[in-house]
């Protein structure tokens, strides 16, 4: 199509993707940022997870073209100057990564929940990973990593 | 994935004489049926007509009678807006039962719709709100009602120049509403089979009733009979035995790889029993 613009993580980029590639490829074989995994392919698994505007969504059911004009945060996004977010912190402090090929997808699921919900409860932290599956922790560290992070009031 | 070539329309306009023009062109919204069926080789489109961009496509609005959903509304923008729960409460309960937050964020109500599966979990909803869908083309717009749509699995009337626009219906605001599904889990899970029902209920007495079938059938099918024989009745006079009775005559389910034939029956029975059982505590 020619050149889209969009934020990446903060920056402005600006990118000529191939028609067919997904969001997803465009992150990890154009930008390079590995970050972002490749688990089912079709929005059953959440490993591709990135925020696109403030929202949550599956970067391999998107077009890298469908995103021009939009902002983008992934994995890489969240630290800044070598420092882990919070959330980070607290998934390790928790024990909620074993293999790790999840994580950046529940992190950022995570993020985009506390955003809109300071003190979210088991229910809602439930709900707000429902579309990111894990193969090793059994969720409940990764439950308690999130609760964790809630506002006491 | 397949090559294709990506095309994006300026306007309305625009994307209306591409389709006409192209031959081997496919529409793009969400991209949650379509890339996965791309990605399988189930569709192998030329072209890609990407209409996400068309903010226009995306409202929601009322006039004094009716509501009209905007085709590219995602089901958060159904479940977030005020319009639909005071209007059509029942369209939400389903929504929010979609997928999961990344499927719900990007999926549309047009695109759920289009794709014309039969355990679709907005169409029950929407046949009980006997819904009206508005399409557009090159040589203008034309309106089909909901129950006229629907030719099969994956089929429907609408023409390949075609989009679908908006959704319209009347305002529903008095009537109570129930959406039940049955799923392997809670997240993520393809309807075995589900239920809509749309009531107004006075003193206990069903005063009107539209009932609706998901996954049961080769599309929706209408509770005809089940609608029949609830009519003007207490609902606590209604007999467990009647409404199988009724409801086994309204479905025509099959055996397939998510649900044998016998247990859809069973379980939409019991879905609509729990639906009146609701109706009662309201
Ligand atoms: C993991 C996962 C879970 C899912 N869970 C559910 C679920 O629980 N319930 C459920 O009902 N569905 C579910 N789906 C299916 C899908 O998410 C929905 O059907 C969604 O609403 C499709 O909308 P879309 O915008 O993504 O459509 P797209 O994939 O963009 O398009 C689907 C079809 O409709 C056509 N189309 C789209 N918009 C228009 C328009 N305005 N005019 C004309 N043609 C158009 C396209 O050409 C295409 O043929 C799931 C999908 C995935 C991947
Ligand atoms: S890789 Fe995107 S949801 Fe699994
Ligand atoms: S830690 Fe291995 S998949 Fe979640």
């Amino acid at each position: 199509m020619g050149k889209i613009n969009f934020i990446l993580n903060g920056k402005s980029v600006e990118f000529n993707c191939p028609d067919n590639w997904t969001l997803l490829r465009m992150l990890r074989d154009g930008f390079r940022l590995t970050g972002t995994k490749r688990g089912c392919g079709k929005g059953e698994c959440g490993a591709c997870s990135v925020i696109l505007d403030n929202k949550i969504v599956n970067s391999c059911l998107i077009l890298g073209n469908q995103i021009d004009g939009t902002e983008i945060t992934t994995i890489e996004g969240l630290s800044s100057n070598g420092e882990l977010d919070r959330i980070q912190q607290a998934y390790i402090d928790y024990g909620a990564i074993q293999c790790g090929f999840c994580t950046p997808g529940m992190v950022l699921a995570t993020k985009v929940l506390l955003m809109k919900n300071k003190s979210p409860n088991l229910e809602e932290v439930r709900e707000a990973l429902s579309g990111n599956l894990c193969r090793c922790t059994g969720y409940r560290k990764i439950f308690e990593a999130v609760l964790s992070l809630k506002d006491e009031k | 994935m397949k090559k294709f070539k990506y095309i994006r329309p300026n306007n309305l306009k625009d994307a209306c004489s591409i389709l006409k023009r192209e031959n081997d062109i496919k529409i793009l919204a969400g991209g949650t049926d379509l890339l996965v069926q791309i990605k399988d080789r189930m569709k192998t489109p030329e072209n890609l007509l990407d209409i996400t961009y068309l903010s226009e496509l995306r409202v929601i609005r009322n006039n004094s009678n009716y509501l009209e959903i905007g085709a590219l509304s995602t089901h958060q923008d159904i479940i977030d807006s005020d319009l639909v729960s005071n209007n059509a409460g029942i369209l939400q309960q389903a929504c929010i039962q979609i997928g999961s937050p990344q499927i719900r964020n990007r999926g549309t109500i047009g695109g759920n719709i289009i794709n014309a599966s039969p355990a679709a979990d907005t169409l029950p909803p929407l046949f009980t709100l006997e819904s009206e869908l508005i399409l557009i083309s090159e040589s203008g717009e034309r309106t089909v009602k909901i129950k006229d749509f629907f030719q099969g699995p994956g089929r429907s009337i609408i023409e390949p120049n075609e989009i679908l626009k908006s959704i319209r219906f009347k305002k529903h605001s008095n009537w109570l509403g129930h959406f039940k599904k049955l799923a392997s889990r809670k997240a993520l899970a393809i309807s075995k089979l589900s239920v809509a029902g749309l009531f107004l209920v006075n003193n206990g007495t069903i005063d009107q009733a539209r009932i609706a079938f998901g996954a049961v059938g080769p599309t929706i099918l209408i509770g005809k009979d089940t609608v029949a024989l609830i009519l003007n009745k207490k609902i606590s006079s209604i007999s467990e035995k009647e409404i199988s009775d009724a409801v086994i005559k309204d479905i025509s389910p099959i055996s397939d790889l998510r649900s044998t034939q016998e247990y859809r029956k069973a379980i939409t029975t019991i879905l609509v029993q729990r639906i009146l059982q609701n109706l009662m505590k309201a």
